[in-house]
């Protein structure tokens, strides 16, 4: 029995990358999977995955932010700025302070004010999209190519496993971890223990803000340039790590919740190159990723009905 | 504690204001980014110098902040400020539709004239309408009407001035033919979502190159809102798929992506094995040739703006050029070499403005009642930097953008 249960945590977590990656290998056997385009895919996996990390806090405990992706601009505008004077240490060092900050900013306001997570993200994205763009007078900033060796491989693979181990200590190995499971699993029995849940928002938005800061300054490297983002563009950039996590969530029966959340970004990747490789027009590529989408909330969440649903007529 | 906390987050979010708001200042692009008037106030200039009234002048343009759009709005303003016009720029634009909450806006802002760089032929009924029951010119900048039935329409009114474009098609099929030149058989392109005119319009102009030259489009992205990772992303997606791919040409360059385009072939070692060619300026681009990490680049069409502008204030100056609406034609700028690039941004953007003050003025028929709309048009189409050299090659002083 034992056995049996390993087996299906091993395979059930792969299996979806595994389908992905067969379904676009059987189609394009010669643009598809070679071993320099799977490279490629994991890396740019990365950055989303990060922002995930960051992202799932907030999540396991029902809650939302939409201001992540202005958060990861605003910081990497003023990070890739400072970067003009203090070279690398200034582009790491500021854009996850910066980011930190503004996450701060964003728990601060929701703690204060209590409203719905939504609506305190979505305003403080529009807030942080517009300092973005009046940051500098709005204008672009440019990397040196000399600084930009974290966004291409080792360097975006070494960040990327560190902040993956970060991430698993501080969800599995810290208190506040565990009190962010335990909001999560019932908000009444959390408080009935003791757990100042409104406390453990406030922090997972702190704690957020530290992987969007990790992730604005691989994105500012690998892209070797940032520009402002205004009209809630910045809100489109949050959604594939979204969908990281909820993959991650489905997941996390058969394995950790933050490599389940790699394992997402990492099938989405592959669609995205997949449809790509298959020559597809770019608006059917959107089509496409919408529809997998969907078919993956709607099975996941008919499974868990139909799953209770048994155990109750079992019962 | 919770104090504690509190007041320790404010202090640091103050400091970050700071930080943010002292660093902002370091570069002016005089545009702005949410809906904002600029005061356009010459201490030094003569009441006579300027027009009888102060008109109020709205653009509803995509970004005051980028390149393109960073570098009209300068030039606007600093035109403004010779004859004495007031510019409102509303930016808050991310469809069709908030294009005419946008002209709404401006009307509501009191503006006298209106430009208008749309989206698409099919908000311009809408807009027609709201001009006229309002009584405000407008004009159209970087577009034509392509839509023969919502041509009529606009044309119809008495409140539509005119257009002034650029022959994107032209410039398409022209980037085509550059990639045949090269010898390039298999591209990829990165462009904007269907709809959008202008990219339409080249991507038309690409595809017609394709057709007659024999070449492949290979794979596209199509993204309105394309950050510099993301077109890293698509160009590495490209590279892994199509080993073949011999070149990449992008519609529309400026806000970071062709700066994408060029990190992600440093990334890979293909600069110059795979061809670039883009439509739309952006800076350091003497760079970027001299390095090979470009092949062909048309772009300084930020003057654009400028002539339908000089339309409007004309009309409201009570000295139309034209009584019909009047389409001005502009030419890209193509740029060959490095000398080229750093010739651009010496007498065109950057260090200087391509009209100098008498210039700017002598567009206006209050100023100078020769002026006619054929003239107004001659001084678009010849439009290029061996125009602005020969004009102000030895005193680029009293152009000098600050």
């Amino acid at each position: 029995m034992k056995q049996k249960i390993k087996w299906k945590n091993m395979i059930i977590p792969i299996a979806m990358p595994v389908i992905v990656f067969l379904v676009f290998f059987i189609c394009q056997p010669e643009r598809f999977g070679t071993p320099a385009g799977i490279m490629i895919m994991l890396q740019q996996s990365v950055i989303n995955s990060i922002i995930g990390f960051g992202l799932s806090l907030n999540l396991v405990i029902d809650t939302w932010d939409f201001s992540a992706g202005a958060q990861l601009v605003l910081a990497g505008l003023v990070g890739a700025y400072y970067s003009q004077y203090y070279g690398l240490a200034g582009l790491i060092v500021v854009t996850v302070l910066v980011a930190t900050l503004l996450g701060a900013l964003t728990g601060l306001v929701y703690f204060v004010f209590k409203i719905p997570s939504i609506i305190v993200t979505i305003g403080m994205m529009l807030v942080y999209e517009s300092l973005g763009s009046l940051y500098h007078g709005g204008a672009n900033v440019t990397i040196d190519m000399g600084i930009s060796f974290l966004g291409r491989s080792p360097g975006i693979f070494i960040v990327g496993i560190l902040t993956y181990i970060l991430a698993y200590v501080i969800y599995h190995h810290t208190k506040f971890g565990y009190n962010v499971r335990a909001v999560g699993n019932g908000e009444a029995t959390a408080k009935s223990i003791g757990i100042n849940s409104l406390k453990i928002r406030f922090l997972c938005f702190v704690v957020g803000g530290i992987f969007v800061g990790i992730a604005s300054f691989l994105q500012v490297s690998y892209g070797g340039a940032i520009a402002p983002k205004t009209g809630m563009n910045t809100m489109s950039m949050v959604f594939p790590p979204f969908m990281g996590v909820f993959i991650g969530q489905y997941l996390e029966r058969y394995c950790d919740i933050m490599l389940g959340i790699f394992l997402g970004v990492f099938s989405m990747t592959m669609i995205n190159t997949g449809l790509i490789a298959m020559g597809l027009p770019g608006t059917l590529q959107q089509v496409v990723t919408g529809c997998f989408m969907l078919i993956f909330m709607a099975i996941s969440i008919n499974r868990e009905q139909a799953v209770l649903k048994s155990r109750k007529a079992a019962a | 504690m919770k104090k504690r906390i509190i007041a320790l987050l404010t202090s640091m979010t103050l400091v970050l204001s700071t930080v943010l708001m002292g660093c902002g200042s370091q570069e002016n692009t005089g545009g702005t980014t949410e809906q904002q008037t600029e005061e356009t106030s010459s201490e030094t200039a003569q009441a006579s110098d300027k027009l009888p009234e102060k008109f109020k002048i709205g653009v509803v343009i995509w970004s005051t902040t980028d390149d393109l759009g960073g570098a009209s709005a300068r030039l606007l303003n600093y035109a403004s400020d010779i004859i004495g016009c007031e510019m409102v720029y509303n930016t808050n634009i991310s469809s069709p539709e908030s294009q005419i909450t946008a002209t709404e806006n401006l009307i509501a802002a009191g503006c006298n004239a209106i430009a208008i760089c749309n989206y698409s032929d099919d908000i311009l009924p809408k807009i027609t309408s709201l001009c006229e029951e309002n009584e405000v010119y407008f004009t159209l900048i970087w577009r034509s009407i392509s839509d023969p039935e919502v041509k009529e329409i606009v044309e119809a009114s008495p409140y539509y001035l005119g257009n002034t474009c650029e022959s994107e098609e032209e410039t398409g099929y022209m980037m085509g033919e550059s990639f045949h030149n090269m010898g390039c058989k298999n591209i990829a392109v990165i462009t904007m979502e269907k709809g959008d005119a202008t990219a339409d319009a080249r991507d038309a102009g690409f595809d017609r190159a394709c057709e007659e030259f024999g070449m492949n489009r290979i794979s596209e992205v199509r993204n309105n809102t394309l950050t510099a990772e993301e077109t890293t992303k698509a160009v590495e997606n490209f590279l892994a798929s199509f080993p073949e791919m011999d070149g990449i040409f992008v519609t529309g360059g400026s806000n970071t992506i062709l700066e994408g385009v060029i990190q992600a072939l440093a990334l890979h070692n293909k600069t110059g094995e795979v061809k670039v060619a883009c439509i739309d300026f952006i800076s350091d681009l003497d760079k970027y040739i001299e390095e090979g990490a470009i092949d062909a680049i048309s772009g300084g069409h930020f003057v654009d703006p400028l002539f339908s502008y000089m339309l409007m204030v004309n009309k409201l100056a009570g000295t139309p050029l034209s009584d019909n609406c009047e389409q001005i034609d502009l030419n890209f700028i193509n740029l060959q070499s490095p000398e080229d690039a750093r010739n651009y941004y010496k007498y065109c953007e950057g260090d200087s403005y391509p009209y100098n003050e008498e210039e700017i003025r002598s567009m206006v028929k209050y100023f100078n009642p020769d002026m006619t709309i054929d003239q107004l048009k001659e001084i678009a189409a010849a439009y290029s930097i061996d125009d602005v050299v020969s004009r102000h090659g030895g005193d680029s002083a009293d152009t000098t953008n600050n």
